[in-house]
């Protein structure tokens, strides 16, 4: 790792070449731990474990909640390791966060995440990553792996019940064009973990020189034990399989335990209201046409909008999944005529997404307007929204009745929940306008 | 690493033997920019038959590789993956980076 620095050094100036690099490590340390700290790492659905091969790992693990309670979590592991393998891969933990929060899907964030390392880092340098969305409101997982093992579902009763191979080269290596950040979502019935990995923890050999195994994780998940008992053995039987030997590539793993929450309420709770008097009025106007529709990730673009007003910022939980539900609805159902019904059958949900990515590259025409109107009514401060689309409309009065009835149909929870976050919900006309006013 | 070199026409085999890792950096480079000076040769075809292992900086000298290659207008070709390195490269989906020969 060190090499003695030629033409026959003093003493002294090897120990003050030492002690400078064992100040850069400090720092390094130092910062490294700054920057790849997070809140969201101590979610109460995570657990992990990152083990460096040297001082600094270069497996990152960031996690944070996107708007509307979706936990994504991301294992990252940079070529080689040590300070140049940290180093590799700390440009991707300020995108995963700010587009985290701003609620971008998971294909927007890799995109990003490549094109970031594709310009900073040299051609031989890339970063594996597997990244995670897991909904448990709408009960889906989706995953983007580039480059790492296989992501692995578990189910309570120890079976596996799921996995994600690699699809994509890693970050960082491919241009722009030829990036796919095409994800796979599945739809869980059951509660479960779901275990990201570096090859580290595969690859991790005992004195004889034999490999932990992908084989080995999944024998150590299903062994029969569940939730922090499966997470503490697969910890201890990584640890009893070094025997105490040093690993000789970083070692990380990161467990989502995923709850089955299927009557419960999101916990949006819209903030008490601090803007009860007056407010300056802000108005904001968009229209996409299908072109732009294609491929502009409307809802984090609106949202970043609203996000300077300041009257609006301890909304935007709330305004997230209003926005996202209502612009969602006007482009699935009245641009693209998808049928919710679908989602309900069995494999309904993951051939609806198909469906919908298949008919929206194709989007030829339609165009979908967004108002937002801020103002006061009645000395109360309200939040008018309208969403129009260009499709043909739908019965609205027939599915406001039928919604009364039922809540745990896997399709119009989102709709339901607009209504709770609202004052009014109403379609003026056919039914691809709506209009909604949200009280702050 | 031992590498052995054919040129063979418009094509040079490196016959790639051992542990493909940090430490073949010099040797490996040696081994395909000669390959890519020598006149009339278009495609550098890599033999993995009789390598047992590798790491990712070895996957990243295949894509400095493959950066000079494209550059001079040479294809790379990956040849006789199998075990362990043919799972290492599945993982890393270097299938949709280099062609592969069986």
């Amino acid at each position: 790792m060190t090499e003695t620095p030629a033409g026959g050094a003093g003493e002294a100036e090897l120990a003050a070449w030492r002690a400078q690099a064992e100040e850069q490590n400090r720092l390094g340390a130092h910062v490294m731990a700054r920057l790849t700290d997070a809140e969201g790492l101590r979610d109460p659905m995570l657990r992990h474990f990152n083990l460096p091969a040297e001082t600094f790992s270069g497996d990152l693990l960031c996690a944070a909640r996107a708007p509307g309670e979706v936990l994504n979590v991301m294992l990252a592991d940079a070529a080689g390791h040590g300070l140049a393998a940290a180093l590799t891969a700390m440009p991707l933990t300020q995108a995963f966060y700010s587009m985290t929060a701003k609620g971008f899907p998971l294909a927007s964030i890799a995109e990003e995440l490549n094109r970031k390392l594709k310009s900073l880092l040299p051609v031989d340098r890339f970063v594996a990553a597997t990244l995670a969305s897991v909904d448990v409101h709408n009960q889906t997982i989706e995953i983007w792996n580039g480059g790492n093992p296989d992501a692995l579902l578990v189910d309570r009763d120890g079976r596996l019940a799921m996995r994600w191979a690699s699809r994509h080269p890693p970050l960082g290596i491919l241009p722009d064009k030829l990036f796919s950040g095409q994800t796979e979502t599945i739809v869980f019935t059951e509660p479960g973990d779901l275990v990201l990995c570096s090859d580290g923890l595969i690859e991790a050999e005992n004195p004889a020189g034999g490999w932990f195994g992908l084989e080995g994780v999944i024998a150590e998940l299903t062994s029969g034990r569940g939730g922090d008992d499966r997470f503490d053995g697969l910890r201890a039987a990584v640890a009893g399989h070094l025997a105490g030997q040093p690993a000789r590539d970083d070692i990380s793993c990161m467990m989502v335990s995923i709850p089955l929450e299927r009557r419960r309420a999101l916990r949006v709770v819209a903030p008490a209201p601090a803007h009860a008097g007056e407010v300056a009025e802000w108005r904001m106007e968009l229209s996409y046409h299908a072109r732009e529709l294609r491929y502009v990730d409307v809802v984090p673009a609106v949202l970043g909008f609203m996000a300077q007003i300041e009257a609006l910022k301890p909304h935007q939980g709330a305004l997230f999944l209003i926005v996202s539900e209502l612009f969602n609805n006007a482009l699935d159902h009245g641009l693209l005529g998808l049928d919710s019904g679908l989602k309900a059958q069995e494999g309904g949900f993951e051939r609806y997404l198909g469906e919908r990515a298949e008919r929206l590259a194709a989007l030829a025409s339609g165009r979908i307007d967004l108002r937002f109107l801020l103002h006061s009514v009645e000395g109360r401060a309200v939040l008018d929204i309208g969403v129009d689309d260009s499709g043909p409309g739908f019965d609205h009065a027939g599915f406001l009745r039928k919604l009364a009835g039922s809540g745990t149909r896997p399709h119009g929870r989102g709709i339901l929940l607009v209504r709770n976050l609202c004052r009014e919900l109403v379609y003026p006309d056919v039914g691809n306008k709506v209009r909604a006013r949200y009280p702050l | 690493m031992q590498i052995a070199s054919e040129i063979d026409g418009g094509k040079a085999v490196l016959k790639l033997k051992g542990r493909f890792d940090f430490h073949s950096h010099r040797d490996f480079r040696a081994a395909y920019e000669e390959a890519l000076e020598t006149d009339g040769v278009r495609e550098i075809e890599l033999d993995f038959n009789d390598v047992d292992y590798l790491d990712s900086s070895a996957l990243g000298m295949l894509l400095l590789l493959r950066e000079k290659a494209e550059a001079a207008g040479h294809n790379v070709v990956l040849a006789g993956l199998k075990g362990t390195v043919k799972q290492v490269m599945d993982i890393a989906n270097f299938g949709k980076l280099f062609a592969i020969r069986s």
